[in-house]
């Protein structure tokens, strides 16, 4: 009788074994799940701030470019940050356009004086300054649509 | 709708909207939802554009995590109505009609004038 009862004592320990090595994966699961959104929402925030203060610059003369250019900066430290969290997880095509698209915009010079002149380098201006910011938007609202469409399956 | 040209549209409406070239009054025109899947939550603003009526207000929409459980997301919804406020076309959103929305609060609220006046 003993060794019956040691026997489904021992049964039960491995079953349990298992089933808290499956619950203790759930919640590691849901912890990267939960810091992810965290993560991904901070960003999008981020950007969104960026966005405001391009549109105050728009219509702002004093300092406008070097102002700019600094959103601009900020915007693909952003968008660089991000990608490296989503990477493997979304599709990153979108975020590597934008970024690329970004990049562009902002090596432009502000000042473009000798040498630059003669080689007919392009000076960083108000339509550079727009694309940058309809390009911005854009790229938060795919964001927006990412993390409501990814609610529960992201990661 | 080229969704470039519409994002062109809501940028050069910011700017106006800034520089008080465009005007938007509050509106007591609250618009309607019938079914429970969204639910308005600011104020309403109107203003004509080229002979038409523009409505821009703030509401709610439920975003499903499963069958019962949601959040409420918070999204923009910029329409042409007719003098009835019956929707004639819905400008699809993008994140920029929250810019829009908050440049528009502002001119509306006259809120910079009177920091403007209490600075002198």
């Amino acid at each position: 009788m003993a060794n019956w009862l040691e026997v489904i004592g021992f049964i039960f320990s491995v079953a349990t074994f298992f089933v808290v090595l499956f619950v203790d994966k759930k919640i590691v699961h849901f912890n990267k799940r939960h810091l992810l959104k965290t993560r991904i929402d901070e960003h999008i925030e981020d950007l969104k701030q960026i966005s405001i203060k391009t549109t105050h610059l728009l219509t702002d003369d004093s300092q406008r470019k070097t102002l700019l250019r600094a959103e601009i900066t900020k915007s693909e430290n952003q968008l660089k940050s991000l990608k490296k969290i989503i990477s493997g997880k979304v599709d990153l095509s979108e975020t590597k356009t934008c970024l690329r698209k970004i990049t562009k915009i902002g090596s432009r010079s502000v000042n473009v004086s000798g040498f630059k002149k003669i080689f007919n380098v392009k000076e960083f201006d108000q339509s550079d300054a727009e694309e940058f910011y309809i390009i911005l938007t854009g790229y938060i609202t795919y964001l927006e649509n990412l993390r409501k469409d990814n609610l529960n399956t992201m990661i | 709708m080229d969704e470039n040209k519409v994002s062109k549209f809501i940028l050069e409406l910011i700017k106006r909207t800034k520089m008080k070239d465009v005007i938007w009054s509050t509106s007591d025109r609250v618009p309607i939802f019938p079914d429970g899947g969204e639910r308005y939550t600011d104020l309403v603003y109107t203003s004509e554009l080229n002979g038409k009526i523009f409505r821009i207000y703030k509401y709610q929409i439920k975003v499903f995590r499963d069958e019962y459980e949601y959040e409420w997301s918070e999204r923009i919804k910029f329409e042409n109505v007719d003098s009835l406020f019956n929707v004639v076309y819905e400008i699809p959103y993008q994140y920029s009609l929250f810019n829009l929305y908050e440049t528009v609060r502002e001119q509306t609220s006259g809120i910079e004038d009177l920091i403007d006046d209490f600075l002198k």
